[in-house]
Formats: structure tokens, sequence, C-alpha cells
């Protein structure tokens, strides 16, 4: 069975449909990127995924699930999301939640409404800690932290969540190179012990290409392209999906497609 | 310490607390009486107008506190407060215009449902002028509160009048403004409690909701969270409770905004601590204030809304200020 099946899948906001007849498969374990313009329509793809937006046309499976039937605590117990930046509401001092607590949160969709956290629940917590290398920060605010320290916190509540698969929104957006590989390295470890099947999306050609097995490409709210980085990162398709003109080399140590600037 | 054991001893404290404050309330006054007295035939209807007056303020000080609880962490605005954003104005608008329709008669239910609605309104209209996309800025939402505090209150003192002026008023301005936990109406008194005992009991259903929800509304629904169907049952509940207060007690400030930071201060941002330790501390707090109400005049009594005003709004300032500086929007 596929991590997550897209069939023919048309949905927006409104009347407005973004995504217009997408069909992808993600099989199990397996790391994928989505990329393509601003506005192609890629946050729209996992907000579908995840319930937020209902389909106007055709289906989404997870696990072999129509997420229609899913209740949203059901779906949250399936996949799981890191957004680009997240905003914390604002608190008064040092009034925020701590790092351990917001962890915690992930442990929503298994808790009922009155009970407390389980011995299972803490563990979970702690387990997720120490992946996304916060436990040193566990009793910190929130709000005190940098922003590559707050989104690895986020980052170990989504872990905490305990999903088979990963989505990611440009989680990197914003942070310095260390912490954007220190991340995506993380993802890999992830995907590579556990099995957990990574769907993100990525606004950095090169870092896709050296973190994904496949890329698919949007366009318009359709699919353009999809296939290994090296099939699909060309000086043809970019300019076809982009509309810029990159020079195609290959990287010394990967030898992974790498994307070169051609300036106009 | 967990949650568990910062809430037991957060309940066995503040049920303490109550307990006597209860009790002081029924002895203190310009005409003392003696602890003895408190069940002698003599003192009988003293002690009763002072009970029912304190287990009003308990009533009131439950609901505006959790009320403000709800508001700050739908609206993620730790300066949320149904008195600040015109809730509690358009609930008085209400029922002043059930009041004035001669709506009153017709049973104990109609000033709070009047009022109830006058909430609903009002925290739509906050709501809706403040909300910029999808977010809702702290100092917009402040901005939106004051204009339609003032436009509601303006409205209110024109009906107040109206009605003074026909000779029905039941109620003086000074009590719509600034309220008053003497008695008039026992019905409404009852009323009151049952809205605010099934408010809060409805709002500790969904503490864990307002925990997730200070994250952000996308990221809550991706851990599950129903999100628009939580926050309108959760506006609904603060409308419910603060109509209630309002039809019962009239404008009584920024309970909601001392109260629930008093006990953050305390025991942290955890809603699930929070909810039921602010409803606890507001009935503490509200049937002390309205004590300091009764006795700090040589004669006479001070209206209860300028004690808890006295106290907020300094208050207010100084989350103002640590707002700012804490600078994450």
């Amino acid at each position: 069975m596929n991590a997550l099946e897209i069939r023919d899948l048309t949905c927006g906001y409104g009347d407005e449909p973004v995504i217009r007849g997408v069909t992808l498969e993600v099989s199990r374990g397996e790391f994928l990127g989505i990329l393509g313009p601003n506005g192609s329509g890629k946050t729209t793809l996992i907000r579908a995924v995840t319930g937020l937006l209902e389909p106007m046309g055709g289906e989404v499976l997870i696990e072999g699930a129509d997420v229609r039937r899913l209740q949203p605590r059901e779906i949250a117990r399936r996949v799981a999301c890191v957004m680009q930046d997240t905003a914390i509401a604002p608190a008064i001092g040092n009034l925020a939640f701590s790092v351990r607590e917001i962890v915690g949160m992930g442990r929503t969709p298994y808790l009922s409404r009155t009970g407390w956290a389980t011995d299972e629940d803490r563990r979970a917590v702690a387990d997720a800690m120490q992946l996304a290398e916060v436990e040193h920060l566990a009793d910190r605010a929130i709000t005190e932290l940098s922003g590559g320290e707050r989104q690895r916190a986020f980052i170990a509540m989504a872990l905490a969540q305990g999903c088979d698969t990963v989505m990611l929104d440009e989680p990197t957006n914003h942070l310095d190179i260390a912490h954007q590989i220190g991340i995506l390295d993380l993802f890999a470890r992830l995907n590579e012990r556990e099995g957990t099947t990574v769907v993100g999306i990525f606004h950095d050609l090169n870092l896709a290409a050296e973190y994904c097995e496949r890329v698919v490409l949007l366009k318009d709210g359709r699919l353009a392209e999809s296939g290994p980085p090296a099939e699909v990162f060309t000086a043809d398709v970019i300019r076809s999906v982009y509309g810029a003109e990159v020079i195609v080399g290959t990287s010394p140590s990967s030898g992974r497609p790498h994307v070169f600037v051609g300036r106009g | 310490m967990t949650g568990g054991q910062k809430l037991a001893r957060g309940i066995i404290i503040l049920g303490a607390a109550l307990v006597v404050s209860f009790g002081w309330a029924l002895i203190a006054g310009h005409a003392r009486v003696p602890v003895r007295g408190l069940f002698s035939e003599q003192y009988a209807g003293l002690v009763r107008i002072r009970a029912a007056r304190a287990l009003l303020g308990i009533i009131v000080g439950a609901g505006l506190s959790v009320s403000g609880v709800i508001l700050q962490g739908v609206l993620r605005n730790p300066l949320a407060d149904p008195y600040v954003l015109g809730v509690s104005s358009g609930a008085g608008v209400g029922a002043a215009l059930a009041m004035l329709a001669g709506l009153a008669a017709m049973g104990a239910w109609v000033v709070p449902g009047a009022a109830f609605i006058g909430a609903v309104l009002a925290i739509l209209l906050v709501y809706l002028l403040a909300r910029e996309g999808k977010a809702v800025p702290v100092y917009t939402l402040l901005l939106a509160g004051v204009i339609v505090n003032s436009v509601a209150g303006s409205f209110l003192i024109f009906l107040v009048h109206t009605t003074i002026a026909r000779g029905e008023g039941l109620h003086s301005v000074m009590w719509w403004l600034l309220g008053s936990l003497q008695v008039l109406e026992p019905g409404r008194v009852i009323a009151a409690g049952a809205a605010v005992g099934l408010g809060v009991l409805i709002t500790l259903f969904f503490t864990r909701d307002l925990n997730v929800l200070s994250i952000g509304e996308e990221p809550a629904a991706h851990l599950g969270l129903r999100v628009e169907r939580t926050k309108k049952l959760l506006f609904v509940v603060a409308s419910l409770v603060t109509g209630a207060a309002v039809a019962a007690s009239g404008l009584i400030g920024f309970v909601g905004l001392i109260v629930p930071h008093g006990v953050r201060l305390v025991v942290g941002p955890d809603n699930k601590v929070l909810v039921p330790l602010s409803a606890l501390a507001g009935a503490v707090f509200l049937v002390i204030a309205d004590i300091i109400a009764r006795t700090i005049l040589p004669a006479g009594e001070l209206p209860i809304g300028v004690i808890t005003a006295f106290l907020g709004g300094p208050f207010f300032l100084y989350l103002l200020r640590r707002q700012r500086r804490g600078g994450v929007q």
C-alpha cells in the first residue's frame, strides 16, 4: 500500500481551483520533494492531503483510507506537518509554553479531552526531543529561542505525533545554511532508519536535488514533471516550469545535479 | 510539579480562600455581624442578603475570569478581556433593550438571553473589524475593542436614560457602567449561576484545544483540532457567561484580565490548570473586591467597578508594556 495516493485531485479556495487534476503516488519510505514556482499550489496540496481543504474533485488516500472518511484526529496520527514558520501566540513576559509543553502538544491526537498525558506520551515526547536535538532546551520558553531552535522544537512536536508520514512546508525557510543542512539531515536519518515517508516542499532546487529520491514539479496547479532529480533537473525543464535560465552541473561530492544561476 | 499536582494544590488553596472570603463577606459591612450571630435569628435577614451577594460575586467573578481566559486563548491575544473588547457593553445593550421592551417580566432567562445575543454580536463585530486576512493583530484587536466598547457603551447610556425618563428604569446609569453585586432579582442570580456553571464546565472540556490554538490555527488543525468549530463554540461560551454576568451585575471591568494573568504568574500558561484555577480565583477576587466596595467609605458603598478598574487599569498598562518588550507578534 502506498503512503499517499492522490488521484485526479482538484481543490482550492472558494470556487477557484489552485490544484487542477493532480495524480501522485508516494510509496512508503520515499523521500519526495515537491517544487514549483510561487503560487503553483504546493502548500495547497499539503492542505488537501491533511484534510484542511475539501477536494472539489478527485480523492486523497492516506495509507489506503479516503481523507474525507477520516476524523481530523485520525489524519493527525498518520501525517504530521512542519510548517515554514510557526507564529506562536504572543505571551506576556516569560509566560509562554516551554519547549517540552510544545512538543507535548504533538500528542494531542492521542489524548482524550480531559485526560492527562500518560507515561507513553512522556516517552514519545522525550524520544522526539532527542531526535530533534532539543533536549537541552526542554524547559526554555518557546518565545525565547532563536529561529533555528524554535523550528527544531516544532519538528520535535511533529515527531511526537508518531506518524509514518511527515510533510514539510519549506521547513528551512529563513534559516541559515547550517540549520538548513542540520534539519534536512535529521529528516534523511529518520527516512533511512525509521522508514518514515518524507514529503517536502522545497524552494531551493539544490537542497531538493541533494536530499530527495524523487522530485515532482508543479506548474499552475498541474503536475509538470516527476522523476529522480538527475532526470528532472535539466535546463529545459527548469526553463519551461520556472521560466528561468539556468545551467545544470553536477555536485562533485554526491554526483547529484546542481543548478547554477545564469545571469541574464 | 506536574499539571495535576499544580491543579490539586491550587484547588485546595483557592478553595480555602473562597470559604474564608465568603465567611468574611457575611460578617463585614457597616453593620457588623458577630461570628456568633451568623446562625442566630437576630441577624438572619442581613446574613441572607450578604450570602446572596457573595454568591453572585462568586458566579460573576468565575464567569468573567473564564471568559477572559477563553478570549485570550481563541484570539491569541494576552490583552483580551470581555470588558476591554466591548463584549460586556454589547451584553449590556442587549440586556437594556430587553428591559426597555418590557420583556423582563416574561421570565428570569429573558434579560440574560438578550445580553448573550448582545455579547455574541459584539465579539463578532470586534473579531471581523480586527481581522486582517487570517491573523488578528494584537493592537488592531484592542483598537476595534475600544471602538465597539465606546459605541456600545454610549448606546447603553442612551437606552438607560430613555428608561429612566419613562420612569421605569430598573437600574441607574451607575449600576450599568460600574456594576454592583447587590441582588435585585434573585431569578437573575440563579440564571447567571446556571449559565456560568454550564459555561465553565464546557470550557473545562476544551482546555487542551485552547493550549493547541496558541501555536496558530493551521498548526492546530494539523494536530487534529477542528479549529473553526472550536472557535465558534468557545465564542458562544464566552458570550453566554459574559451575558449572564452583565445581566445580573452590570459592567464590572478588568476581572477577565487581572485574574487569569495573576494565576498564570503562579501556575504558567497551561489551560488545563489555568481554567479551573481562574474560575476559583475570580470568585475569591470579586467577593473580596465587593467587601472592599461595601466597607471602604464611612457610609454607603462604592460601585465595585471602581475597585476592579482601579486595580485593572494599571495592571493592563503593565501588561501592555511587558507585551511590547516581549516583542513576539
